[in-house]
């Protein structure tokens, strides 16, 4: 069984149709990037397949692992093992990271029917992944994302996703704003965890996270609908040229 | 107030005569009076724009019976880590329930006639605080001598007892500290009703003196809480006040700050929860006198069902005040479409150089928040109950005593909505 399936996926917001029947589909270990110009509809496939309400879902299926997630609240699915890193990662002043991050843990620990964390437990594994992208612990007793410097929010969300240990992960332009330091470290941190059974799907801008974590199949979206499908060579080959051309192959096969 | 006509008896107002004969003669006839040419105020009156207090108005208030503590109801209200306990109720003090008086502490009831009482406060156009003066037969005064510090913080505790009758009390607290004393009074206000309580409480300051107080309103709800907080400093001396309002009907806090003294500081924060029909009135003031003082004043509240908020505010910079520095903020969280928040800020400056910023919103949970939490496998009633929480967060954190933010946030966990998807870990910030 395919673990992402995206089947004719339309979605407006206020009326107006953002993902214009969007098919794709990923196999458990594989990476997929998704390219596209701002405005193609990137930020708004994530959120759709995470579950925010803001968007009207008007046609179309998501399956995760065979199971209907359209039908499912943001908090089902996380449990059933999607993860969006989300682009600009909201601040919660007055909640502390721990926290929030050990109500997380225990929720979705729940529902695969593993015991709760106790404190020691949840320390242990704080701090072991923490280490994987070098954030310093001491920021998990501030609260969530607040005072945060861009690269540590975004270290931040690769930790939580390491933590929550899911299936499909999300990274919305985690990339963006990062210098190459960060992004390295946030890179390694996404390599460590790739795994045979985990699929991943990398929303980016720029050709240059793609060096660092090698996808298996890269999608071109335009206006909402995903236009090119090859390897990791169109990657470059957008790099180089732009978004341009195909938009003018598009315009010119019409 | 006075529904007393010559067909109409009016038990509070024979009981308000017959202690002006006994003490405070003039003080007490002449706030009688004031209240009597007041009357009960109506949704009118400027003042009391968003309070509705026809059900009070309606209500034949009777002066309160002595009783004593109900001492079950005294330990769920004890705050960790606080010297003296002083307990009164109905506004008598009740020596068995209270521990030993601190050195610095007198009971005013005995000192009455000799006590000058609204040396400080000076609300002569508010029904209330003129209840307050013409019922008032003891509280505390607390004076703190140049150079002493307070070792532990003076709890005060008012708990209302009825026997059936509505009844009205008040108690007034009075503290003054030297030159460079210190000391930390926090006072709880509790019981059932039907009771209508007007708390006044005076400070003044000398130079370089600090003082931390809290007013925790934990009524039942059918209590009218009409409390006054008046406060004059001297130069560099601090004051941090916070209200806590998590019961009662209709609880308004009449507040005037004067910074007399050069680089004089106050801090008046407010955190309250809303419920069923409770009302929660603020109406500060701040008056910036001297150069170079500053001020905080941060007012939150938390509103489900049909709760409403109102927060009037006004700071004052006087001609010559220059080097004010004034923040003012004013946030509710609305929880249900029903639930109904104001604010008013009003700034009055006379000088140059001075920088006085307020703001005000009034929202729901914000969904952005909500997602995030949720897209982590959060469930939803704890995702909301988080974000109340962090709401009530900023206002806690900024509370400068240790055990008084940790008692505040435990009672705030107590009552907040949907608190029961939460664990105290919540609180360790």
């Amino acid at each position: 069984m395919s673990l992402l399936e995206i089947k004719n996926l339309h979605a407006s917001v206020e009326g107006v149709e953002i993902l214009k029947g969007i098919n794709l589909t990923i196999e458990p270990g594989q990476v997929h990037s998704i390219m596209g110009p701002n405005g193609s509809g990137k930020s708004t496939l994530s959120r759709v397949v995470a579950g925010e309400e803001t968007y009207d879902v008007t046609e179309g299926e998501v399956l995760l692992n065979g199971k209907d997630l359209l039908d499912m609240d943001p908090e089902e699915r996380a449990r059933e093992g999607i993860f969006l890193a989300f682009q600009y990662p909201v601040e919660i002043p007055g909640v502390s990271t721990k926290y929030f991050l050990r109500t997380a843990v225990n929720s979705i620990r729940a529902h695969r029917g593993l015991d709760e964390l106790d404190a020691y437990g949840f320390l242990k594994l704080v701090k072991e992944k923490a280490a994987w992208v070098e954030l310093d612990p001491a920021l998990l007793d501030r609260p969530v994302n607040e005072g945060f410097s861009g690269g540590e929010k975004k270290r931040a969300e690769i930790f939580q996703m390491a933590m929550l240990e899911p299936t499909m992960c999300i990274l919305d332009e985690t990339d963006s704003g990062l210098d190459i330091d960060a992004l390295r470290i946030v890179a390694d941190g996404v390599n460590q965890q790739r795994s045979n059974d985990r699929g991943f799907l990398v929303i980016t801008h720029y050709q240059r996270l793609l060096e660092y974590i090698v996808p298996d199949v890269v999608h071109v979206l335009l206006d909402g609908r995903i236009v090119r499908t090859g390897t990791k060579d169109l990657a470059l080959e957008l790099e180089e040229k732009g978004y341009g051309w195909i938009e003018q192959e598009i315009a010119a096969g019409a | 107030m006075c529904i007393k006509t010559l067909d109409n008896a009016c038990p509070l107002c024979d009981a308000i005569e017959s202690l002006a004969a006994q003490s405070l003669g003039d003080q007490r006839r002449a706030a009688c009076e004031r209240l009597h040419a007041i009357g009960w105020p109506t949704r009118r009156s400027e003042a009391f724009r968003y309070c509705n207090l026809k059900p009070a108005a309606e209500t034949q208030w009777h002066p309160a019976p002595s009783a004593s503590a109900d001492t079950s109801t005294l330990d769920t209200l004890d705050i960790a880590g606080t010297g003296a306990r002083l307990v009164f109720v109905n506004g008598r003090f009740d020596a068995d329930a209270s521990s030993s008086l601190p050195a610095q502490t007198r009971l005013l009831g005995p000192m009455l006639g000799e006590t000058e009482l609204d040396r400080v406060a000076d609300f002569k156009d508010d029904p209330f605080a003129n209840l307050a003066t013409a019922l008032v037969e003891d509280g505390v005064v607390i004076e703190v001598p140049d150079g002493q510090v307070l070792p532990h913080p003076i709890h005060i505790v008012h708990l209302t007892q009825t026997c059936g009758e509505p009844i009205a009390s008040t108690l007034r607290v009075v503290i003054r500290l030297g030159r460079g004393a210190r000391a930390c009074v926090l006072e709880t206000w509790a019981g059932e009703g039907p009771a209508l309580v007007t708390p006044m409480t005076e400070v003044e300051l000398a130079e370089d003196a600090h003082c931390d107080h809290a007013r925790l309103v934990e009524h039942g709800d059918d209590v009218w809480h009409m409390g006054t907080l008046a406060s004059r400093q001297d130069a560099r001396s601090t004051f941090e006040s916070v209200v806590l309002t998590i019961g009662g009907r209709t609880i308004r806090t009449l507040a005037h700050a004067s910074l007399d003294g050069e680089g004089a500081h106050a801090a008046l924060r407010g955190f309250g929860i809303g419920d069923d029909q409770r009302h929660i009135d603020s109406r500060l003031r701040v008056s910036h006198m001297a150069p170079d003082c500053t001020s905080r004043e941060i007012f939150k509240h938390l509103l489900p069902d049909r709760s409403t908020a109102a927060f009037t505010a006004r700071i004052f910079v006087n001609e010559g005040a220059h080097g004010t520095d004034a923040v003012q903020t004013s946030r509710n969280l609305l929880l249900s479409d029903q639930a109904k928040a104001w604010s008013r800020p009003e700034l009055e400056i006379y000088a140059d150089d001075v920088k006085c910023t307020h703001g005000a919103t009034t929202g729901e949970i914000d969904p952005g928040a909500l997602f995030y939490l949720r897209a982590r496998g959060v469930p939803e009633p704890t995702a909301r109950a988080l974000l109340a929480w962090a709401f009530a967060a900023e206002v806690i954190n900024e509370v400068p005593v240790a055990s008084l933010r940790t008692h505040l946030a435990r009672r705030i966990l107590a009552q907040l909505p949907g608190a029961e998807s939460l664990d105290e870990g919540v609180v360790s910030l």
